[in-house]
């Protein structure tokens, strides 16, 4: 048996910490209540807001779309039909799992996972204000941007596992299109990076006291709304799930809690993207009178606001379309303007 | 050259396309909830047809001539008429309509000699068998009648 195995060791190992450093269990203590507590309570507010937020933003759809068509969406369940996304909630969460025989179980299964995760990680570095942050990593905006980019392998893995060729065509032009979506994404992000020369949320927030940086980089703003509604596969980009052609795309054989994973990452993802476009471009917490959470949650909801209106506006793009806005317009616009940002930044140091 | 109108022109459609829908948001509602609110039928409706009905008076005017059932293309009439007494005009006492097959062409309310059809309101009309699709126009007329007493 090695020495650390055993437990008459790893005790005297204990008492003999204890005695030597009396302030073993004050730093024990110390380091629970900083990290421990944190993480679980962090973990619950974010689990909780991301369901809450999947609901209001599930009603909010339905409603907009059926205002949007004079009609009043649903009335049945509750006041308004606000009720009925909850209910959808309930029914999701108690139907059978269903799995077809063909597909390869644990990839199967660990697909929904792998596409929600990273959305739970992502909201550890959203700024909703100065100090509501769970972590306001120095790395904070790659880790949004790294772990966005586990959402397509997660999408694949789903899509390959369905062994349906519905499915796995979707998750192949949905990996085309992140790849090709990413790059002007990043890059118009970086013009704002080098601009404040950080990557911390929050520094990039307070770097927007006076002006919003919509107003310095408006083609990177739009160029990021653009490039980011496509990023969350939502029409008009919604190639990947186009219902039309390929039934559902790479969740066509998922039902239940499974399918429900899918639909809170969408939501939430929505909301992640333009909770980065407000710290980018919006001020982040900035604003007058109200307090600064407010500000945040309002203008991100006002992102969301468009993206949902985007949905019920514009058709969806053909495929070779989407690829010919990515390369030929998104990303040398994205390019000049980071060569721009640079040379000004340059001559102005 | 092309490149750069394309884009321009394309981003105009945004907000364009952004400017018809976001006021669209504002606007009323103009649907009912179907089975708890209804719509009144406009005048011009044509439902299945019906035995007219004018206030005062007591019974409707076909006289079981038969004309509408010989001009009705689909031939979904069937008219059993009687002499209440001797030399007294035949009046209808059961008409059937076969719902199911009628075009709501109104040939038969053109037709009629003494205008005793017309289209009814009836819109929401939806049966388990196919045989409660005939209609009884007289025995609908008749509960009508005493709908209206009561
Ligand atoms: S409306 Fe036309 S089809 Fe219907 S009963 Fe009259 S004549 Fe026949
Ligand atoms: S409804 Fe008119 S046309 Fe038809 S049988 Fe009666 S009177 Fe004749």
């Amino acid at each position: 048996m090695s020495p650390v195995s055993d437990p008459g060791f790893l005790l005297y190992f204990l008492t003999q910490a204890t005695e030597r450093e009396p302030g073993f269990w004050n730093w024990a203590f110390y380091w629970f209540s900083q990290e421990v507590v944190v993480v679980v309570v962090g973990l619950l507010l974010i689990i909780g807001f991301v369901t809450i937020n999947a609901i209001g933003l599930i009603y909010a759809e339905l409603k907009i779309a059926g205002h949007i068509q004079r009609r009043p969406a649903m009335m049945e369940v509750g006041w308004h039909g606000f009720l009925q996304p909850v209910m959808d909630a309930v029914k999701l969460l108690v139907k059978e799992l269903t799995t077809p025989t063909a597909v390869n179980r644990p990839l199967f299964v660990v697909a929904p996972v792998i596409v929600f995760l990273p959305v739970l990680i992502a909201f550890i570095v959203i700024p909703f204000s100065e100090r509501l942050i769970v972590r306001d990593l120095n790395l904070g905006l790659l880790l949004i941007f790294a772990f966005s980019a586990l959402n397509v392998i997660g999408i694949l893995i789903g899509g390959w596992a369905s062994n349906n060729k519905y499915s796995l065509l979707g998750a192949l032009r949905s990996v085309s299109q992140n790849v090709a979506y990413e790059i002007p994404i990043l890059l118009s992000v970086m013009s704002v990076v080098i601009m404040t020369n950080t990557l911390r949320m929050t520094e990039l927030v307070a770097a927007q006291e006076k002006v919003w940086f919509v107003l310095v980089q408006p083609v990177a703003a739009i160029l990021y709304f653009i490039a980011a509604t496509a990023e969350t596969n939502r029409l008009p980009f919604d190639i990947p799930e186009a219902e039309g052609e390929l039934v559902a795309g790479f969740h066509s054989e998922y039902s239940g809690m499974r399918f429900a994973l899918f639909f809170l990452a969408e939501y939430s993802n929505m909301f992640i993207v333009a909770a980065v476009f407000a710290t980018l471009f919006l001020g982040g917490w900035h604003g007058p009178i109200l307090p600064g959470p407010i500000w945040f949650l309002l203008k991100v909801y006002v992102l969301v606001f468009l993206v949902i209106v985007a949905r019920w506006t514009f058709p969806r793009l053909r495929f070779d379309q989407l690829m010919t806005l990515a390369w030929k317009v998104l990303i040398p616009f994205a390019l000049a303007n980071l060569l721009v940002t640079a040379l000004v930044i340059k001559l102005i140091r | 050259m092309k490149y750069f109108r394309n884009i321009i022109v394309g981003g105009w459609s945004l907000v364009l396309g952004y400017s018809v829908t976001i006021p669209e948001i504002f606007k009323p509602i103009i649907t009912v909830q179907y089975p708890r609110q209804k719509l009144e039928m406009d005048v011009g409706y044509r439902g299945h047809i019906e035995l007219v009905r004018l206030p005062g008076e007591d019974g409707h005017f076909c006289l079981a001539c038969g004309t509408c059932e010989r001009a009705c293309p689909s031939k979904v009439i069937k008219i059993q008429g009687v002499k209440p007494k001797a030399g007294a005009n035949k009046a209808g006492v059961m008409y059937l309509i076969d719902f199911s097959r009628c075009s709501l062409c109104g040939i038969c309310v053109d037709v009629c000699p003494v205008d005793a059809l017309r289209h009814s309101m009836a819109y929401d009309l939806a049966f388990y068998s196919r045989w409660d699709n005939v209609i009884d126009l007289v025995a609908r007329f008749k509960e009508q009648q005493e709908q209206e007493r009561s």
